[in-house]
């Protein structure tokens, strides 16, 4: 069960999943695949741990074809369902396999009483591209900023998630792993909030697929020197957007996001001390 | 792209074009800047006569995502001639905007340049698994 493969179409359904949640406007099955993508993510960790443990390689590719554009949310509920059912027969005997297995089990069982209830569908909005930003009236000089910002962002908080968890199954203390999990459960934080934006303003896409040299980190220090830079670029950028964007709930939502990143330059910081002290 | 986010922009970055690693390609180019950690990873399929297939990969910001789109759909299917002057006409639009997308522009093109080079270092017998070549503008996120 556990190799290249296998971690790559987990992958791509911890993706799948993840950006269903966005897309859908409907509280409480957003919530609920939003749970489920946690789920997923946190297979994936358990997948990652296996093959490091067997010096089995893997990587982060994905299907090129790989799309979550759909018209109605019950299309995408489909998708979903035949992935994992595809899937449950790559299941072994081992432990983690059958906690897969039953995860995935309960998934689609679930997903199939919403495909039951017909007043569950939705016309989905998210890949319109409308790029209209709902209550607010901005400008298309607000609109441009906010568009590209949400497409910046997004990547590279799904950048950062995966390089850290690829950092975080090499880590050798306990202060590195624990530092990596933080940033991970930011990033997931940030990769909700602006894919939750994007779909609102009907431009929701998956984020581009990474290149080995991405996230195969040969100079740790190096790596992280860039990151604070990084975050200190994103800080310039939301505080800009905070001053440029009128509405007041995106200026605080920004503001937000601004503080949480100077405190991804705290971890960071300390992860360099520890690595090369 | 600045103030210019048209709808041809939107669907560049929503589904670019000819991304991700070529199987087999017969040149594979690096532009990078050392600076900013960032590159575009440039794939190319020469038969001897066109491009028959082309592709990219990044980690940069959105107009490098968009150029590197672009530019491998207009060469591919092209001769390598078309594909120089095409380089040339992308330089010289971008020389007239900002200082950050001609950087960005530049990174593309310098990929391009070191998978031609990969390609014919290939075909003198090197061995050389990509060509890397360091540029020297910063490309900085500003929207």
């Amino acid at each position: 069960m556990s190799d290249t493969i296998f971690f790559r179409r987990k992958h791509q359904l911890w993706l799948r999943i993840a950006f269903t949640s966005f897309a859908t406007t409907d509280l409480q099955i957003k919530n609920r695949l939003y749970e489920f993508s946690v789920i997923e993510f946190r297979h994936l960790k358990w997948i990652a741990e296996t093959l490091v443990e067997s010096n089995i390689p893997y990587d982060y590719e994905r299907d090129k074809e790989l799309c979550i554009e759909s018209e109605t949310l019950f299309e995408l509920l489909t998708l979903l369902i035949k992935e994992m059912e595809e899937m449950q027969s790559l299941y072994d005997d081992s432990p983690l396999s059958q906690r897969l297995l039953h995860d995935e089990r309960y998934m689609i069982q679930t997903l199939k009483e919403t495909l039951a209830c017909a007043s569950l569908d939705e016309k989905l909005t998210a890949f319109n591209r409308s790029r209209q930003w709902g209550e607010a009236s901005l400008s298309s000089e607000q609109l441009d900023a906010l568009t590209l910002f949400l497409f910046e962002e997004s990547y590279k908080e799904y950048e950062l998630i995966m390089v850290y968890f690829y950092s975080q199954m090499r880590a050798s203390t306990p202060l590195q792993y624990g530092s990596f999990q933080d940033l991970i459960d930011e990033s997931h934080l940030h990769l909700r909030s602006f894919g939750e934006m994007m779909a609102k303003m009907g431009i929701l896409s998956l984020p581009r697929m990474l290149h080995p040299r991405t996230y195969k980190i040969t100079d740790m220090e190096k790596f992280l020197r860039d990151g604070i830079t990084e975050e200190e670029n994103a800080k310039e950028e939301c505080r800009r957007l905070s001053g440029l964007i009128t509405d007041e709930k995106l200026s605080t939502f920004f503001e937000f996001i601004n503080f949480q990143e100077s405190y991804h330059i705290e971890i960071m910081k300390k992860l360099l001390k520890e690595i090369h002290g | 792209m600045e103030n210019n986010v048209n709808q041809e922009v939107i669907e560049h970055l929503m589904h670019p074009k000819n991304y991700g690693p070529l199987e087999n390609p017969t040149g594979v180019g690096v532009g990078h800047s050392e600076a900013s950690g960032e590159f575009v990873i440039f794939y190319i399929d020469y038969d001897g006569k066109t491009i028959t297939n082309v592709s990219y990969a990044t980690n940069g910001c959105h107009d490098t995502v968009v150029f590197g789109s672009m530019f491998t759909e207009m060469i591919k299917g092209e001769t390598l001639e078309y594909a120089y002057k095409a380089a040339q006409r992308l330089t010289e639009k971008v020389a007239l905007g900002a200082v950050k997308q001609q950087a960005c522009a530049q990174m593309v093109l310098t990929s391009f340049d070191a998978a031609q080079i990969n390609q014919e270092n290939k075909a003198n017998g090197m061995e050389e698994e990509l060509h890397a070549i360091e540029i020297g503008m910063d490309c900085e996120v500003e929207l």
